[in-house]
């Protein structure tokens, strides 16, 4: 009997380089197996891309407001639900004793006026309506700790901070209504209409609407005093749905919006979208796990022969099992690479048309989320993979090597 | 050095059990050049399949150096099959999906005894007069190229016994000659050579001569090789 030398030199082919050759020298028929992993992956992470990418933006976004609640005339919900989340230009307005009101309602901590007011279409600097956000410097809790924190000052007079996708760099000229800003710093994307929004000292806005009469084609609307919105922060402790009850109920004609609001609006618009998503993936794994399943079976029924005569060669029933599984894991792994490619770099070209499509707020989810949810859909793909090659790897590996080379035959 | 002991293969088919091979007895000596001739469907290759330890008998069994190989699990079974016997198929049996150096080579991924495996592949592919054709797939090669690629796998292992199972099928005349003195080249090094074929003609190069009918052995004949 033979009895083993332990000399140990190199092999010039391995378990693996037999799993590369074979999905290398088989590129054709094994399309339809990584297409299969593809379509899977792509369309899951599609559908978390977008969820992903709007929550993300809104938390970015109410991040940015730092408000816990927003209160605004009632007529005005959707109108603010636009400005906020799309950016959607707009002007409205309701008595400044309002913010007097708010301020008194228990459970309020600090609360922010602010005005809105919407830029003519055709202003010098830009050929598109922006939204201009007036902050009264001493109340603010939204613009002015990044200001302070960034650059280490308040805003001065006549100075903007504009949104991440304004155009212009710092110390640039901005005219609004006839009425010189210079820009004074940037703020960072949040995917949602605060990047194309412009923060001025809400005393300016009131300047500015004054003058207009005299230096704009159109007169602004607003009277020195009057807000649009007021910013609530809530007490620590306290129930931002009761504070907002107690708003609504205290002060006839304000509308309270809480900041969850605009994430469970954003869901509801994205549910159709994301629910059809799911449905497609789902639907797409149900049909291919049982494609995949076949289409292995079939490979291994093919490849009987083959593995009939490495059997022969002294392969053993483990190492034929293992070939088999790995094969397919191998394959699921490259589809699924292709799904996360194709997926992330869709929705990352396309965001624009995305976000404009669904009439939702989207920045990209960080790096590691998306890399941490790429590799978690990857390894689904890759075990229903190896899942759908146990039953053609069990019995390709438990075949009598001289059967499996006469049946290969046939 | 090999022996069976009434080896019985039974197959299912639709009339019923067919004996494929037939309490069949056999004594193998380390060098024999051994030649199972018969008509196709006599048993001669399910015999060679019992003796490799590629299909399990029936009943009987095969011993190898005092182990009867198939009471051996799969791992040492397959550990057998790898280090001690190097086998040549009816239709080559070359993996596609590799090329000619590639398939030499295979072998030697079960071998437990690891050596220089590109090093010997290039040299026996040079000695079997294809050294030039190393980088060539299965499909590239004629009917005798693909015989000497097997019969250089059959030998990366430096195995003790090399069954052929006709080695010699679908060659033209002189390729048939050419592989059966490769073959009894590979006998004169030491190693037993066991060859099935439906041609009485090859007689020639063995010493013993088993022909087989109905899955019997119905004759043994000795001579000089």
């Amino acid at each position: 009997m033979h009895s083993p030398r332990a000399v140990i030199m190199s092999t010039s082919i391995s378990f693996i380089g037999l799993v590369r050759r074979s999905i290398r020298r088989r590129l054709f028929r094994n399309i339809a197996t990584v297409a299969c992993f593809a379509f899977i992956t792509g369309s899951i992470l599609t559908a978390y891309f977008l969820v992903g990418g709007a929550q993300n933006s809104v938390r970015a976004g109410m991040e940015r407001l730092g408000a816990d609640i927003l209160v605004v005339p009632e007529q005005a919900v959707q109108s603010t639900e636009a400005v906020i989340l799309t950016g959607v230009p707009t002007t409205f307005v309701f008595d400044t004793s309002v913010a007097a009101e708010v301020a008194a309602i228990p459970g309020v901590e600090r609360i922010a006026p602010q005005v809105f007011v919407a830029s003519l279409a055709n202003a010098p600097c830009c050929s598109y309506s922006l939204q201009l956000i007036g902050v009264d410097p001493l109340q603010d809790f939204t613009i002015r700790p990044w200001l302070q924190a960034s650059l280490q000052k308040d805003l001065q007079q006549d100075e903007v901070i504009v949104g991440n996708l304004i155009l212009g760099d710092v110390g640039d000229k901005l005219e609004f209504f006839g009425h010189n800003f210079t820009i004074a710093g940037r703020l960072e994307a949040t995917g949602m209409g605060i990047d194309t929004a412009v923060f001025m000292r809400i005393q300016d806005a009131y300047v500015m609407a004054a003058e207009s009469a005299q230096k704009a084609v159109v007169k602004l609307d607003l009277q020195a005093g009057q807000i649009s919105a007021v910013l609530v922060k809530i007490s620590s402790g306290a129930d931002a749905n009761e504070v907002q009850q107690s708003i609504v109920s205290q002060i006839p004609g304000a509308a309270a919006i809480v900041s969850g609001f605009f994430a469970a609006s954003v869901s509801g618009q994205l549910s159709a979208t994301t629910q059809a998503l799911y449905f497609v993936a789902f639907s797409v794994t149900l049909v291919a796990v049982p494609l995949v399943a076949l289409i292995a079976i079939m490979v291994a029924n093919e490849r009987r022969k083959e593995m009939g005569i490495m059997r022969a060669l002294g392969g053993n029933r483990s190492f034929i099992f293992r070939l088999v599984v790995v094969e397919s894991m191998v394959l699921a792994g490259i589809g699924a690479s292709i799904g996360v490619i194709a997926s992330a770099s869709g929705i990352l070209l396309f965001q624009g048309v995305v976000k404009s499509s669904l009439g939702i707020p989207f920045l990209p989810p960080p790096i590691q989320t998306v890399v941490v949810n790429s590799a978690m859909v990857s390894l689904l793909a890759i075990t229903i993979g190896a899942v759908c090659s146990l039953y053609p790897a069990f019995r390709v590996s438990h075949m009598e090597p001289y059967q499996a080379i006469r049946k290969g035959e046939i | 050095m090999i022996k069976a002991k009434q080896i019985t293969k039974l197959y299912q088919d639709g009339t019923g059990e067919v004996h494929a091979v037939d309490s069949a007895d056999l004594d193998i000596n380390e060098g024999d050049f051994v030649l199972i001739v018969g008509r196709s469907g006599s048993g001669k290759s399910t015999l060679l399949s019992v003796l490799g330890g590629l299909t399990r008998p029936s009943s009987g069994n095969v011993v190898l150096d005092e182990r009867d190989i198939w009471s051996l699990s799969d791992s040492e079974l397959s550990s057998l099959r790898a280090n001690d016997f190097g086998f040549v198929f009816q239709f080559s049996g070359l993996i596609q999906t590799l090329n000619t150096l590639e398939n030499v080579m295979l072998p030697a991924i079960f071998s437990t005894e690891k050596r220089d495996v590109r090093k010997r592949a290039t040299e026996l592919l040079e000695s079997l007069g294809i050294g030039n054709k190393a980088g060539s797939y299965p499909s590239q090669l004629s009917g005798g190229e693909m015989k000497r690629v097997a019969i250089a796998r059959s030998l990366i292992n430096d195995p003790r016994i090399i069954l052929a199972d006709e080695p010699t099928g679908d060659l033209d005349v002189d390729t048939e000659r050419e592989i059966m003195e490769l073959l009894r080249g590979i006998n004169r090094t030491g190693k037993t050579v066991m060859v099935v074929t439906h041609n009485p003609e090859l007689a020639l190069y063995a010493g013993r001569v088993l022909r087989m009918e109905k899955g019997k052995i119905t004759e043994i004949t000795t001579r000089g090789a």
